[in-house]
């Protein structure tokens, strides 16, 4: 049972067949989360197979292929053998502040849902005076938010809901899916502070998928790139942001909006980009080679061939990319 | 106990908010009011004839009055051939073509949440099964083989035998209805952090999809109800169904057997008019229904 | 750097958009005052429940009941747009106003190719024939950077950036001189964002003059020559895109910038507080629940819009004493 990795994913494959067509959402992903505390950021963009792959490991799909084991046991096991222990340790934060809650009932109810079915309080008084506290705890004054309906509430309330709701179970890990993506920016750096401490304070890692780079760089330790459903990147995320190597993770650096009007670059420095990513869009995924091969500024001849395997560059920093074989 | 205080003011809440709609939305406040008229009228017409007639004359029997009176106070639209009170008739028959209607959505229903809502959540093997056996019934020709059955069991049948029979062929498409909007409820976010929290398959289909599917459910047993007393109706036309249910159906067609249309065109007239009312009560309750469940407009600032 | 001396094409005037419910009046745009200045790109920034896409819909007369125009005046170039009848509005809107809503995105057809929505939008507004509509469209997609295959494509084949900047292409087809855009670039990733941008850049090239409304502090800073920062239905302060992001004035503006997630930040602080209702706003300045700064005089009188320098104003208690007061 036990073993030195929180999370093992192992030649992760999932694929989605709509009628008669076959998506590959993610091909042969495979990296660890350490038993210590740490927060991984999965970047990339739509269609990338982030969400997907946040799905796999919250045991809400099942791979096509490969496996995810927490803590030395597949997550399939866990569900047959042991659903209560792995739900309460593995929990997610979804992008949609509102889609997540059902409206015919009040937002109490995902809080106390929560405390009732991991059995974390003895009786209602007790449960009252926890879900009190922790909203407390977070800056939100209960008589403000609960018993109400999720329509009354806003956007940046409701997500920071569901992080008390994570407060109250206390998991080990949280699978971040985008979870500021749709909050306003003064709420962005509530979220994302509370998120820090849910390693700091509390000790849980965090898988944090998003496409807004700064905000991974504010909270994230490592990150890992995907692209087309494949790592084409690993490395401690200040190295990733300061120095990426492969030229996916160089464009979106160079493409990422800037908050500093002084830095702003001329028309001309992304129109060349621009251009070659219509381009790619519509040739669409490559059917064999490197993925990013209609992107690449530096594609050469067997980029088209074969596919670059993932080679360790330095200590923690993986690409996969014939530039660096 | 406390839990049962729960549930009770949970169900008062449910309560509560049906009345709000209720005070909101006139659409649905002008079809229930038709059925529930309806409903009432007919049940009370053992009062109303008592008061009519005298105590102890059933003004339905046959025989009751003499043949083919004209129109007049104490029979407003006469009686027919065969001495009974049309008016009488009528109004006894449309609570039978309710009752038949409202058994037959009832059952409709039962199956589509048993065969629907499973599919549609569940996926899977067994969604392709259940929508083999959904699909083959609603392709079978249901005309010919409600007329078929009818005429086979002619006078054994009684009401909710009806009722059951007509419902044979109207709960495929509830099933269906209900199935794909289970089926666009599955990947909903809220339904996946039901699945995060530990819920288990009854939970998720019993307490979370439920009450969104509660609308669609009303909206499809008055669908439901609609088919079946139409469906009933025009069994009578051609001669079929048990002359020991006096639908509203059977009436019409003896009346218009017996040459009313031309004798006495009223009668078919308000026939025709009770069948309008029941289609426009259910209707305009569907119709407010749907406009209820429609995503509300998103909070008067729109921001 | 802005145009301070560009004529002014667009003046809003205290503008006021309210919405009657069984709960209350809402003062969703609560006396807002703006100039657009021809060739510039005008920032409106604000979060949630600031008001901002209301008051484009007010400035467009797009408002519905429960909504109206509660006051205020709306002048485009001379013209008066509220008052205006029907007729003549529509023929401003398009031709020399032209509006690319929240989410419109999402709004094209999903049977139609994206040329034929597009001819159909030309002909909508003009006198043209199919075929110069379709030179149009042609015309207009390549002055955008968009690949011509583009028309032939249906809307789910393209991604969320291009079918914006198909939007955008639409817009400015018909050669618009202002164009307002509410929120583009929300649920779009980074390289569709990047696109937007670039795209807003070649237009504003070729001389159109833009409005866009976003809370996304980021898009303004690539973006914006002179922008408004609205908060509770009004706004609190005006300036300088450059001045604005390095010395911001009113506490808000200041919250605000500090919260932007961004490469090197070592510590964020969002806001703290909730952003308050339109049904109740706070008595004297509305920020003051949540100010790090507020003094007594806040919590009981509105503050007044200083301007501190040409073009630079803040409606802030702090700011009062100095400088000349414009209006309460």
């Amino acid at each position: 049972m036990n073993s030195d990795s929180l999370i093992e994913v192992t030649n992760l494959s999932k694929v989605f067949t709509e009628r008669g067509r076959s998506i590959n959402a993610l091909t042969d992903v495979s990296f660890k989360l350490p038993m210590e505390p740490m927060v991984l950021a999965i970047l990339g963009e739509s269609g990338a197979g982030k969400s997907t792959l946040a799905r796999i490991v919250l045991g809400l799909t099942e791979p096509t292929s490969g496996d995810v084991k927490y803590k030395g046991i597949s997550i399939r096991e866990w569900l047959k053998r042991d659903s209560f222990t792995f739900r309460r340790e593995v929990q997610p934060i979804f992008q949609d502040p509102y889609a997540v809650y059902n409206p015919s009932y009040r937002v109490d109810r995902v809080l106390e849902l929560a405390v009732k079915k991991f059995k974390i309080t003895k009786d209602r008084r007790e449960t009252r005076e926890l879900i009190n506290n922790v909203l407390r705890s977070i800056g939100l004054r209960p008589e403000d938010v609960l018993g109400r309906y999720p329509h009354q509430l806003s956007g940046g309330e409701r997500q920071r809901l569901l992080i008390a709701r994570i407060l109250l179970i206390k998991p080990k890990l949280v699978v971040a899916d985008e979870p500021v993506s749709m909050v306003d920016v003064s709420v962005k750096a509530t979220i994302l502070n509370h998120l820090r401490e849910l390693k700091d304070k509390y000790g849980a890692s965090v898988l944090y998928i998003t496409h807004e780079i700064p905000t991974a760089y504010y909270i994230a330790d490592e990150a890992m790139v995907l692209f087309y459903g494949y790592v084409v990147e690993r490395a401690p995320m200040g190295e990733l942001v300061e120095k990426p190597l492969h030229p996916y993770t160089q464009e979106l650096t160079k493409l990422m909006p800037n908050p500093d009007p002084n830095s702003r670059k001329s028309l001309n420095e992304y129109l060349a980009t621009l251009d070659k990513i219509a381009k790619a869009a519509e040739a669409g995924r490559p059917s064999k080679g490197c993925p990013y091969q209609n992107r690449c500024p530096f594609v050469m001849p067997k980029c088209r061939e074969n596919l670059p395997p993932l080679i360790q560059v330095n200590d923690k920093h993986y690409v996969r990319c014939f530039l660096y074989t | 106990m406390s839990s049962m205080l729960k549930a009770i003011s949970e169900r008062t809440e449910t309560l509560k908010g049906i009345a709000k709609v209720l005070r909101r939305n006139w659409k649905i406040d002008l079809g229930l009011g038709i059925i529930i008229g309806l409903a009432v009228l007919s049940a009370l017409s053992p009062i109303i004839d008592y008061y009519m007639f005298g105590p102890g004359v059933n003004p339905t029997a046959i025989g009751a009055f003499p043949y083919l009176l004209p129109p007049s106070p104490k029979h407003p639209l006469g009686t027919d051939n065969w001495g009974r009170d049309i008016l009488a008739d009528i109004i006894k028959g449309t609570g039978i073509s309710l009752e038949i209607g409202a058994i037959a959505g009832a059952v409709s229903i039962f199956l589509a949440i048993l065969l629907g809502l499973t599919a549609g959540y569940l996926g899977g093997y067994l969604d392709t099964s259940l929508r083999a056996f959904t699909d083959t019934f609603l392709v079978i020709p249901s005309w010919p083989i409600l007329a078929a059955l009818s005429a086979v069991f002619a006078g054994k049948v009684n009401l909710v035998t009806l009722a059951l029979i007509l419902s044979i062929f109207t709960w495929p498409a509830a099933a269906r209805s209900i199935r794909s909007i289970a089926l666009s409820m599955r990947d909903r976010p809220f339904i996946e952090l039901a699945k995060a929290t530990n819920l288990n398959v009854f939970e998720i289909l019993f307490m979370e999809i439920m009450p969104q599917l509660a609308p669609y459910l009303v909206i499809n047993f008055n669908y439901m109800m609609m088919g079946a007393i139409f469906a009933e109706a025009g069994l009578r036309f051609i001669g079929l169904g048990p002359p020991g249910v006096p639908s509203l159906g059977l009436i019409a067609a003896q009346t218009i057997g017996a040459g009313f249309f031309t004798l006495r065109p009223i009668v078919i007239v308000v026939e025709v008019a009770f069948f309008i009312l029941i289609f426009m009560g259910l209707n305009f309750m569907n119709i407010g229904i749907e406009e209820e469940s429609n995503p509300r407009l998103k909070g008067v600032t729109g921001e | 750097m802005s145009n301070m001396s560009g004529e002014i094409i667009l003046n809003v005037e205290n503008l006021k958009v309210y919405y009657r419910s069984i709960y209350g009046l809402y003062r969703v745009v609560d006396g807002v005052s703006f100039n657009v200045r021809k060739g510039e790109v005008l920032s409106i920034a604000g979060e949630s429940g600031s008001g901002k896409s209301t008051m484009v819909e007010g400035i467009l007369r797009l408002i519905r009941p429960p909504g109206y125009i509660a006051g205020g005046k709306v002048y485009y170039r001379n013209i008066d747009l509220l008052s205006l009848p029907e007729d003549d509005l529509r023929r401003i809107r398009w031709v020399k106003i032209s509006y690319v809503p929240q989410g419109s995105m999402n709004s094209l057809n999903p049977v139609l190719n994206i040329r034929e929505q597009f001819i159909d939008a030309i002909l909508d507004h003009t006198t043209m024939t199919e075929e110069e509509a379709v030179k149009l469209a042609l015309e207009s997609i390549t002055a955008l950077g968009l690949p011509p295959e583009v028309l032939r494509m249906y809307p789910h084949q393209l991604s969320g950036g291009m079918r914006q900047r198909v939007i955008i292409a639409m817009a400015s087809a018909l050669k618009p001189e202002l164009m307002i855009a509410d929120e583009p670039v929300t649920a779009l990733d980074i390289a569709m964002v990047r696109s937007v941008i670039e795209t807003f850049k070649l237009l504003r090239e070729k001389g159109v003059t833009l409005m866009v409304v976003s809370h996304d502090m980021a898009f303004h800073a690539e973006l914006g020559d002179r922008m408004v920062i609205l908060y509770a239905g009004q706004i609190v302060e005006t300036g300088d895109v450059y001045e604005v992001y390095s010395e911001p004035l009113h506490p808000y503006t200041k919250l605000l910038l500090q919260s932007i997630p961004r490469i090197g930040a070592k510590e964020l602080k969002g806001i703290p507080g909730i952003a308050p209702s339109p049904l109740n706003w706070p008595p004297g300045c509305r920020f003051h629940p949540r100010c790090p700064f507020a003094m007594d005089i806040c919590r009981r009188e509105e503050p007044p819009e200083v301007e501190v320098k040409p073009g630079r104003r803040v409606k802030c208690w702090l700011y009062a004493e100095k400088a000349g007061v414009i209006s309460k």
